[in-house]
């Protein structure tokens, strides 16, 4: 850390990103907080029922979800020091990379939600799959968002037109969402997948 | 742009109308009409009918009110959108948008709430079911008409967000705050599919949550608002 | 940003193998390495340790950061008190 802890100036000049965004970040985790509590308390009500369900749920496609999340979070957080050297042609590739490591989620999330309604599971077959859906289908739009952030970052890296720190501020922020997307999953990942019962 | 003096006259009185409509609207719409929380949809048309048959008189005043009031949203929606025009070039389409956002949002009140009427009108007539069925209606309608306000949240979120000034009209949170409000509302989406818990419409998520937050942003947005005119008077 | 370059000094790739491995036990225990109710609060536990990584090395946040880092860790700390709470109250 540095010697600057005047405090609440030297935080806010230090604060990666934008404090708008992380205005946003913040009212959005706290929504899905609301999430968490409806499901964890619909499931203190019917464990049996959210066992089974979560019994129907194919791990492998959560792990699988979590670990390319957590891949594509590493590329973007090695764009953002990239960005903070002022290196901007890898800044670039990186966030290139960010998103082709991000893309399959989409994929495997499509596999995993069709392969659940062949099988006659939807948004109305019960509590727990209601909330299944409903969360992870929010998730997904948030998923959405960040690959057209992605794509509009690696525009910002390379545009000369903006000075280099309205750069830097535009890729920490598009990062600290991605990783708001990355985060907000790894919640998903326990809550849905691994909570068995005794 | 603003350098050359602006005429500000009404702004103030147009900016008043946003906390106003959202107190009349909650008194009248909310409580004395049975909607702030909403009957559950689980609840048997019986009770349902049963309340407006024996309130009739107080629905009808209280949807009579909410209708009057309704414009009041729009006209304070056209007074945003003036310091908008303050902030942003005055034919930029965002500043349309947060303009007719606001006009038809003016709409989704007003034709729910006739229907809330028209169920208040004759309920001795009235069976069970046909009450139910226009209270209902007008659940579905004022829900999942979301998207037109999000169409005014997003733009003055966006437009405000363009603020170059040093200190801006309206401060980056509560922009942001706007647009967080907009895409929160996405969550109505599945409201038709669930007759209780939280994703119903008397539900934690699609009731309270939403309504709550909507409900604030706009004293909270007009307390700038006024902020903003007065500065405006000042050449800043 | 600051002149002292970059604030962690942890690679990227180090916090990445920390987290890969993390949900790799988490999946592991969840599918029958450990008892239910162990594996269950292990998951819940991770997930927790998983996410201060994430908000310490990848959103670079520090406690100079106020209000946003006690703010998000306050969150951290209500989401797990949540999960376990719904976990061990069933």
């Amino acid at each position: 850390m540095t010697a600057t802890t005047a405090p609440d100036r030297a935080s806010m000049a230090t604060l990666p990103g934008d404090s708008g965004v992380w205005f946003f970040i913040v009212a959005d985790m706290c929504a899905f907080a609301v999430f968490f509590l409806v499901f964890s308390a619909g499931r203190a009500a019917e464990p049996a029922l959210y066992e089974t369900s979560r019994r129907m749920l194919d791990l492998r496609f959560g792990l699988a979800n979590t670990l390319i999340l957590l891949t594509s979070g590493a590329f973007m957080a090695q764009a953002a020091r990239t960005a903070q050297r002022g290196d901007w042609q890898r800044t670039r590739t990186l966030l290139i990379v960010t998103m082709i490591t991000g893309l399959p989620f989409g994929l495997s999330k499509a596999l995993e939600w069709s392969a659940k309604m062949a099988h006659g599971v939807t948004l109305t077959t019960n509590e727990f799959f209601t909330y299944y859906f409903i969360f992870t289908g929010v998730h997904f739009l948030h998923f959405a968002i960040g690959i057209a952030v992605l794509i509009v970052l690696m525009r910002t890296a390379t545009d000369t037109a903006k000075p280099a720190d309205t750069r830097l501020r535009w890729i920490e922020a598009g990062g600290a969402y991605w990783h708001m997307v990355d985060l907000l999953w790894i919640v998903l990942f326990a809550m849905l997948y691994l909570l068995r019962a005794a | 742009m603003s350098a050359a003096s602006v005429d500000t006259r009404y702004w103030r009185f147009c900016a008043s109308m946003g906390p106003l409509f959202v107190l009349v609207f909650y008194l009248c719409w909310g409580i004395l009409g049975h909607n702030f929380p909403p009957f559950s949809p689980d609840a048997p048309a019986s009770e349902v009918a049963t309340y407006f048959r024996e309130n009739a008189g107080s629905v009808r005043f209280g949807m009579v009110m909410a209708m009057t009031f309704a414009p009041a949203y729009g006209v304070w929606g056209y007074s945003v959108a003036k310091v908008l025009e303050q902030v942003i070039e005055k034919d930029s389409i965002v500043v349309q948008l947060a303009r007719v956002g606001a006009a038809w949002t003016v709409i989704t009140l007003l034709v729910p709430t006739s229907f809330w009427l028209t169920a208040a009108f004759r309920p001795e007539a009235l069976p069970d079911w046909m009450i139910q069925m226009l209270y209902d209606m007008a659940w579905l309608l004022i829900d999942l008409a979301y998207a037109v306000t999000s169409v005014q949240l997003f733009a003055i979120g966006a437009g405000f967000l363009a603020d170059k000034r040093a200190v801006p009209f309206v401060p980056k949170w509560l922009a942001w705050y706007g647009i967080w409000v907009g895409f929160m509302f996405v969550l109505e989406c599945v409201m038709p599919y669930f007759r209780n818990g939280a994703f119903a419409r008397s539900g934690i998520l699609n009731f309270w949550i939403e309504f709550l937050i909507w409900m604030a942003w706009v004293p909270v947005l007009t307390a700038y608002m006024f902020k903003a005119i007065g500065r405006i008077e000042r050449g800043e | 940003m600051s002149a002292a370059g970059p604030r962690h000094a942890a690679p990227v790739a180090a916090i990445w193998a920390v987290l890969a491995f993390a949900s790799i036990a988490g999946f592991a225990l969840a599918e029958g390495l450990a008892p239910a109710r162990i594996a269950a609060t292990a998951a819940i536990l991770l997930a927790a340790v998983k996410i201060n990584l994430i908000m310490v090395h990848y959103m670079d946040l520090t406690w100079s950061h106020t209000p946003l880092r006690p703010l998000l860790a306050a969150w951290l700390a209500v989401v797990t008190l949540i999960l376990l709470g719904g976990y061990w109250s069933a």
